[in-house]
């Protein structure tokens, strides 16, 4: 993770999964500040809203405690950075911090390239997803 | 599933976070594999197939019904009632279009979605199951293959939320959707 400003540190979860403990990237930046032209892998959340071809098209830059807030309101939010690990990591937190739980779906084949993989609650409820970027896909 | 599989599936969905990354990537493949293996016979499927096969994403839509018949109930001047319960109405000018034998309807948003299939002669429509179906049960990943032996005959593979897999052996199938409110208004 070479440049990250962010560390890694485990919590465990206590969802109705119950798959134990889970990674998240916690901001660090005030004691690792990224060196100037670093790649910047601490994902960033935003808020989201779909495009055509399946395209996840950003928002306004939002923290975690108000992606959870949009997605108790089964709005949409998108995980963003380079580093595909951390942020399928954090995109599975907000979901379950969120609404209790999380469940991870590819893009379906006709979905569309710009189309994202996403979390959702077990029960899908409430709707919106809170989709996140890979080394392949990124949002709009 | 050939392709869209529920192991893969669930190492999507695994606790372990570098195998669900690996599972991503292995993702995108079958995406590619079973887009290059469509193309092999894309021009055989007919055309509500091809379509399915190409165009639709039915991802996350909501299954009203999956029925191993044709369950027309009634007809109602230009509406026919399907199962489930309560009946899904369908007008007429859909279900005419084909002689079904498997009707599965869906609900994307304020849309129903309607698939006919005209099955192969003396085969069933396979539903691997292995808990009771949800109260609601969601599509999630579908592909269409040909059989590996009769010409022009081919499979409708499709895994829902509950993990069953319903694999359906059809020749024809013809794929509509309309919105259910507007077309009850607009016939009055």
């Amino acid at each position: 993770m070479e440049g990250s400003a962010g560390c890694l540190h485990t919590a465990y979860s206590d969802g109705p999964r119950g798959r134990g403990p889970t990674e998240a990237w916690c901001n660090m930046s005030s004691a690792n500040p990224p060196s100037a032209g670093a790649v910047q892998a601490q994902p960033l959340i935003y808020e989201a809203s779909l495009g055509g071809q399946g395209a996840v098209v950003k928002g306004n830059q939002i923290s975690q405690a108000q992606a959870e807030s949009l997605r108790k309101q089964g709005k949409e939010v998108v995980v963003c950075g380079p580093d595909h690990k951390a942020n399928l990591t954090l995109a599975k937190q907000i979901e379950r911090n969120a609404n209790g739980s999380d469940q991870l779906c590819g893009p379906h084949k006709n979905a569309g390239p710009h189309a994202l993989p996403h979390c959702h609650p077990i029960g899908r409820h409430p709707a919106g997803h809170t989709f996140y970027e890979t080394d392949k896909r990124k949002a709009v | 599933m050939k392709f869209f599989t529920l192991d893969l599936y669930h190492r999507f969905n695994s606790p372990d976070v570098d195998e669900a990354v690996r599972a991503d990537a292995d993702w995108e493949d079958a995406i590619v594999r079973y887009k290059n293996y469509l193309q092999t016979y894309r021009d055989e499927l007919p055309p509500g197939a091809k379509k399915l096969a190409e165009e639709v994403n039915l991802h996350d839509a909501e299954v009203l019904g999956r029925d191993f018949e044709y369950l027309a109930t009634g007809f109602l001047s230009s509406w026919v009632n399907v199962l489930p319960q309560p009946p899904v109405q369908i007008p007429y000018t859909i279900v005419s279009q084909m002689p079904a034998q498997l009707v599965i309807i869906l609900r994307v948003a304020d849309e129903i979605n309607v698939i006919l299939y005209s099955l192969w002669n003396g085969t069933e429509p396979k539903l691997c199951e292995d808990r009771p179906t949800p109260n609601r049960l969601y599509w999630l990943y579908d592909e269409i293959v040909p059989d590996q032996e009769r010409p022009r005959h081919f499979w409708h593979s499709i895994l829902f939320s509950d993990e069953s897999t319903l694999e359906v052996p059809f020749i024809d199938c013809v794929y509509l959707k309309f919105d259910a409110e507007r077309e009850r208004k607009s016939k009055g």
